[in-house]
């Protein structure tokens, strides 16, 4: 009776022990979904850092400054994403912002870096989005120069034809006024086409 | 794909065992990069345990698609309780007792059904009498793990086939150590009762 | 209701990529989606399962989606924009043949949208062999989109490609083109002399060095200046 029962127990754990064939999908579907978290958990810091906005309307925009620097400086370990600065209630009459330059240079591995500027001195965040990076507007972010005013970044693109504009402050659609318009028959928002190729 | 299919859950001829995620060290030292937001840690982890994972949700919850969204929920919360696991605690146990609550809640969400779910497609193999035994035989013990009440057919299966030591199922259900060993036992009763019955009655 | 489909089709991404590659592109795609409105995820969400059933490529399709965001247009836009691409990547592919890769089909569906038909993709295809026709599309779009009229600029195409011209001389045409256009060169007499001027150089991208004009009708000029584009057109364009 002992062995029997025994014997039992064992076959009915051999029989339950063997893993299941696992679908390469769904563990995908696993790395998707903590994607996802993760994506949900940096929109709620982000939420929690706008609560924290300068209402004020004297010194807004140097607190602001100063609050944005403080946000990026704090989160300067977090992987790939770019912490947003914070957004202000800076008033929205600012000048509109003019394109400056777009200049070419080679680059050995046959992709060209191409510097994008646009001058837009009270924004707080300027970022490039195009065919090339997929228009993930925290992708390309632009850096400003502190004196001038100017945003700039450095695309490295291949040779060829491609579409590109202007995201500020992540509420603004920029088309680069100095490069040729993109017509948009999808959504209507003309964009500017970056043309790189042998000089 | 839906979650109404259910798909062979168990190959016949599979004899692997649950793949070891390197020593105790080396996974130490994934959850802490994974805690520091090391996505590919993260990464190695969830192939470490999935099937494991996966094995439970399946024999607690008899239905894939539910198996697969438990085992799913339980890495994101994972993901989102790193920064409080405190490296003390042994990883699995702490992996297991967020994989035991999301089965139930998923088991509580489930219908209960007269008649057992299909376990899977048996294979065009009419003439292998004994593969079909084997089958049959499968799905016997589902049908019996089913049976079960929950709390035994969990500590069954964490004793049984996790391997997991007392101490560690204590963690992962939040039980007492004796409470859970009556609940093993009455599991192992209940299924060799069950199941010997069965065998007799298909040798006859 | 889980998007399993949504997370499914993401797969192609994951298949064939080291683990953080695959994790990161996998994870880009998910935030696109995850943005949506329900009602929008699960209708876009079934066109991208059924682009992948049919082998199509889904990372353009996710980006159009991302296009729509980053440019707050509406959801049932987003939907016709993703649903339109996907049906050029099918005529594309239909075209083009099955065998095509990523690149080649969608720079057929760009090729498509900017006024090329599916009789010049063949024609293209059937010309470059086993070569790699991304950039021969590419430059057959610009040139069609910035007014050189289409036998005359599939012709060129064609007749670079039976010259073995390499993808960066394709290229650089079609670039040349659509800078001459927007800076109001007429099309048709931007791509002759640019042509002229590649020959004059020496085509050389495959290794195969072709210096003489052939005094063939490319090279001629053409008698009667139909209607090239003219300054004031705008490339219509769909990426």
């Amino acid at each position: 009776m002992h062995d029997e029962t025994d014997e039992t127990l064992a076959r009915i754990a051999e029989a339950l022990r063997p893993l299941p064939d696992v679908d390469p999908a769904e563990k995908a579907r696993v790395l998707v979904a903590v994607a996802t978290e993760r994506e949900r958990i940096r929109q709620h810091r982000v939420r929690v850092a706008r609560r924290w906005k300068v209402s004020g309307a004297v010194g807004a925009v140097a607190a602001a400054g100063l609050v944005a620097a403080v946000w990026l400086s704090a989160s300067r370990g977090e992987a790939p994403a770019t912490q947003m600065a914070s957004s202000t209630t800076a008033p929205a009459s600012a000048p509109a912002p003019a394109a400056v330059d777009a200049r070419l240079a080679r680059d050995a591995k046959g992709l060209k870096a191409v510097q994008v500027v646009l001058r837009a001195p009270s924004a707080q965040r300027v970022s490039v989005v195009g065919d090339f990076n997929g228009w993930d507007s925290e992708a390309d972010a632009m850096t400003r120069d502190p004196v001038s005013g100017l945003w700039s970044h450095t695309l490295t693109l291949r040779p060829g034809r491609h579409v590109y504009a202007f995201v500020v402050d992540d509420s603004m659609w920029m088309r680069d006024p100095r490069s040729p318009e993109a017509a948009d028959e999808d959504f209507g928002r003309p964009g500017s086409v970056l043309l790189v190729g042998q000089p | 794909m839906s979650r109404l299919r259910s798909l062979q859950l168990i190959k016949t001829d599979s004899t692997t065992d649950a793949p070891a995620p390197g020593s105790a060290a080396e996974r130490s030292v994934l959850v802490r990069a994974a805690q520091q937001g090391d996505v590919r840690a993260f990464a190695a982890l969830v192939d470490a345990y999935y099937a494991r994972c996966l094995r439970f949700a399946l024999h607690m919850l008899s239905n894939r698609g539910d198996a697969e969204e438990a085992v799913q929920d339980t890495f994101v919360r994972v993901y989102r309780a790193l920064p409080n696991y405190e490296e003390r605690e042994s990883f699995e146990p702490w992996l297991f007792r967020i994989l035991a609550n999301r089965c139930r809640s998923a088991g509580a969400r489930e219908r209960r059904r007269s008649e057992f779910v299909e376990f899977g497609e048996v294979p065009e193999r009419a003439n292998d009498r004994r593969h079909d035994e084997a089958i049959a035989w499968r799905e016997e013990i589902a049908r019996a793990l089913a049976s079960l009440p929950e709390e035994q057919r969990e500590a069954f299966l964490m004793r049984h086939v996790e391997d997991l030591t007392y101490d560690d199922m204590a963690v992962a259900t939040g039980a007492g150590i004796s409470a859970l060993k009556m609940r093993v036992k009455r599991a192992c009763d209940a299924l060799r009762l069950r199941l010997t019955e069965d065998d007799r009655a298909r040798r006859d | 209701m889980r998007a399993s489909l949504a997370i499914a089709f993401v797969l192609s991404l994951a298949a064939s990529l080291p683990v953080t590659v695959a994790a990161q592109q996998v994870a880009f795609a998910a935030t696109a989606l995850s943005e949506l409105d329900s009602a929008t995820k699960a209708a876009v969400t079934r066109d991208l399962g059924r682009a992948q059933a049919r082998g199509l490529p889904i990372q353009p399709l996710v980006a159009k989606v991302r296009e729509g965001q980053i440019k707050r247009a509406a959801p049932q836009r987003i939907r016709l924009a993703v649903a339109a691409l996907a049906a050029r990547l099918d005529s594309a592919r239909a075209a083009l043949g099955p065998g095509s890769n990523a690149a080649e089909l969608v720079a057929g569906a760009d090729a498509l949208s900017a006024g090329v038909d599916q009789a010049s993709l063949r024609a293209v295809r059937a010309a470059s062999g086993t070569r790699d026709l991304a950039a021969p599309l590419g430059a057959l779009a610009q040139l069609v989109a910035s007014g050189v009229p289409l036998p005359r600029a599939r012709a060129m195409i064609i007749e670079l490609l039976q010259r073995n011209a390499g993808p960066n001389e394709m290229l650089a045409f079609g670039v040349a083109v659509e800078g001459d256009v927007g800076a109001g060169v007429p099309a048709e007499e931007s791509a002759l002399f640019r042509l002229r001027a590649m020959e004059a150089q020496g085509i050389s991208g495959g290794g195969v060095t072709v210096t003489a004009p052939r005094g063939d009708p490319l090279t001629q000029v053409p008698t009667a200046a139909t209607g090239g584009g003219g300054a004031s057109t705008r490339p219509k364009r769909k990426p």
